[in-house]
């Protein structure tokens, strides 16, 4: 037997065992991605089977009534209206403190002695309790301050909003490819204007998406409400009162003795999801053409 | 009398003039004493081995690595291992300002079209304005050929045509020498005739080129002068017809041996 075939007969089993392994680790990856997408399916489905009859126009455009009134539950047109309230609040400060300071660890990250701690900062205060940065919103903002209000609860949503942003912004810049910013500054640009408008452009879709995580994350927030905002059956939309929220009037009927108010949760918990989803979906939509596709 | 001093006499200024250029690596000396002139509407073109320290000498150039010790001096502009950050800036920012500079890997901004690409820097960096921008750009891209193309993203193009995108972007900027970092590497032999085709256009109406390359029929037809790198020196110069045809030394001859197969 020449040495050739006597190679090739020991190479065999390796090849064999190889496709094995890399079989099986296709099917493993599938059948987790199918996993993860029935376990959406399935806590969706539940929500719409529960809920799903709770769901009318009143829901949107009523206000929440006690039992006993007339139109007793009521719907819960100032929860949501207050959620998009803080959304708004916590983001305006939020999503620009979380750019910016992404763009300070990836760009400027490598020259400067804080970018380590900073980042160490992040991945701490990303893993904080949400329930730690309620009290600390309601030690800043309530106490000085006299009485629950929205701007408190605005900034204890903005401070779990921030690293979420800063880190995932971090990421996306630091996909895009360097020969890039290369070219940038080659054409004379300076590195402020590299990184505004060629960087942070082409890694778009990827610091978009890290947003909108936060954003969902934090409009599914309860805890950090609870000490801050504490939510309010009443319209309003002045953060410098009590200011209603979807997730504390949820936490309320949930835990509400009535059915109907429990249901009522339920439905909720509908909206709240379908509300990230919308907003995924309409982000996406819009950014498609003018994303840089990354990896 | 040299070729050096023959264009002195003659009140030829160099464009970009290189005096004992050092990078260093660590332990690795890339550059070891660069000096090397070149003159106004001259293509120069760098040749040699990889590794010999080519593209580190131009990124050099235009500021994109620090080198250290030496002088680079571009259109008056000088350049120094060590110079005082605020000086250091406003040097880069007029040197860039006079040379543009192609990649082997086009480097295009691919989240942009192909008129954005070109349009990019004569807007926010040359500060002209938007209209006249978009006009000369048209204008460029129908000198490379692509006028049509101008509204597609570098992704859809091939390497040949985002290639001579990244020529038209570098030339947006009006500048009085453009550096070529081995610009037909990547591409297969129709796509290299056709930048070859286009840098050869620009050689004859008088752009100053400094090329580094493994094009030969390129060198030989449009360069005025040839270097050759070698372990981060230039161990021959002077003009293609004797380097490439009579070089003098081995390293050059055992490199032209292989380059020409």
């Amino acid at each position: 037997m020449s040495a050739p075939e006597k190679a090739g007969r020991k190479a065999r089993p390796r090849r064999t065992s190889s496709r094995v392994l890399s079989t099986t680790l296709k099917y493993l990856c599938s059948a987790s991605a199918f996993l993860i997408s029935g376990i959406l399916l399935a806590v969706i489905g539940y929500f719409v089977s529960i809920g799903g009859s709770a769901i009318n126009w009143q829901l949107f455009s009523e206000l929440p009534q006690a039992r006993g009134m007339e139109g007793y539950p009521g719907g819960m047109l100032n929860a949501i209206l207050g959620t998009c309230v803080l959304l708004v609040l916590a983001s305006v400060v939020g999503i620009p403190v979380g750019i910016l300071t992404g763009i300070f660890l990836s760009e400027y990250g490598s020259e400067s002695r804080i970018a380590a701690p900073a980042r160490f900062v992040c991945d701490v205060l990303a893993g904080v309790p949400s329930i730690v940065v309620g009290i600390l919103g309601y030690e800043l903002l309530v106490v000085p301050i006299g009485h629950y209000n929205g701007y408190a609860g605005a900034f204890a949503l903005a401070i779990v909003m921030i690293p979420i942003v800063a880190r995932s912004t971090e990421e996306m810049l630091r996909l895009v490819p360097n020969t890039i910013r290369e070219a940038s500054i080659a054409l004379g640009a300076t590195r402020a204007h590299t990184i505004m408008k060629v960087v942070l452009p082409a890694a778009t879709g990827g610091v978009v998406t890290g947003v909108m995580l936060a954003m969902a994350r934090v409009a599914s927030e309860t805890a950090p409400l609870l000490f801050t905002a504490l939510g309010s059956r009443l319209l309003t939309l002045d953060p410098s009162q009590p200011l209603p929220s979807l997730t504390v009037h949820i936490f309320n009927q949930a835990t509400g003795p009535y059915r109907e108010e429990q249901t009522q949760a339920w439905a909720g918990m509908l909206i709240l999801i379908l509300l990230v989803f919308v907003l995924n979906l309409a982000v996406r939509f819009s950014l498609r053409k003018s994303t840089l596709k990354l990896g | 009398m040299s070729e050096v001093a023959s264009a002195r006499a003659a009140g030829q200024s160099p464009v970009i003039r290189v005096a004992d250029l050092h990078k260093r690596h660590g332990e690795l000396e890339v550059l070891r004493g660069i000096t090397l002139e070149v003159q106004r509407g001259d293509v120069a073109v760098i040749i040699g081995p990889s590794g010999g320290g080519k593209s580190t000498f131009l990124r050099c150039l235009n500021g994109l690595e620090r080198f250290d010790e030496g002088r680079v001096t571009i259109h008056g502009t000088t350049l120094l291992p060590q110079m005082e950050r605020s000086l250091e800036a406003r040097a880069l920012r007029e040197v860039r300002a006079h040379v543009g500079m192609v990649f082997q890997q086009f480097h295009l901004f691919p989240h942009m079209t192909v008129l954005e690409n070109i349009v990019e820097a004569p807007i926010h960096v040359a500060h002209v304005p938007p209209e006249e921008a978009r006009t000369r750009a048209r204008t460029l891209l129908e000198r490379v050929g692509l006028a049509a193309k101008a509204e597609r993203r570098p992704g859809v193009l091939s390497g040949g045509e985002q290639q001579r995108v990244a020529i038209a972007r570098a030339l947006a900027m009006n500048p009085e020498v453009i550096l070529f970092d081995e610009p037909t590497s990547s591409l297969d032999p129709r796509m290299t005739g056709e930048v070859l085709s286009v840098m050869s256009d620009l050689a004859q109406e008088g752009l100053t080129m400094l090329v580094v390359t493994h094009a030969m029929a390129f060198a030989r037809k449009a360069a005025k002068h040839v270097h050759v790198f070698h372990e981060g020196r230039v161990v021959e110069s002077g003009p293609p017809e004797q380097v490439l045809e009579d070089p003098r030394e081995r390293v050059t001859r055992e490199f032209l041996r292989l380059a020409w197969g």
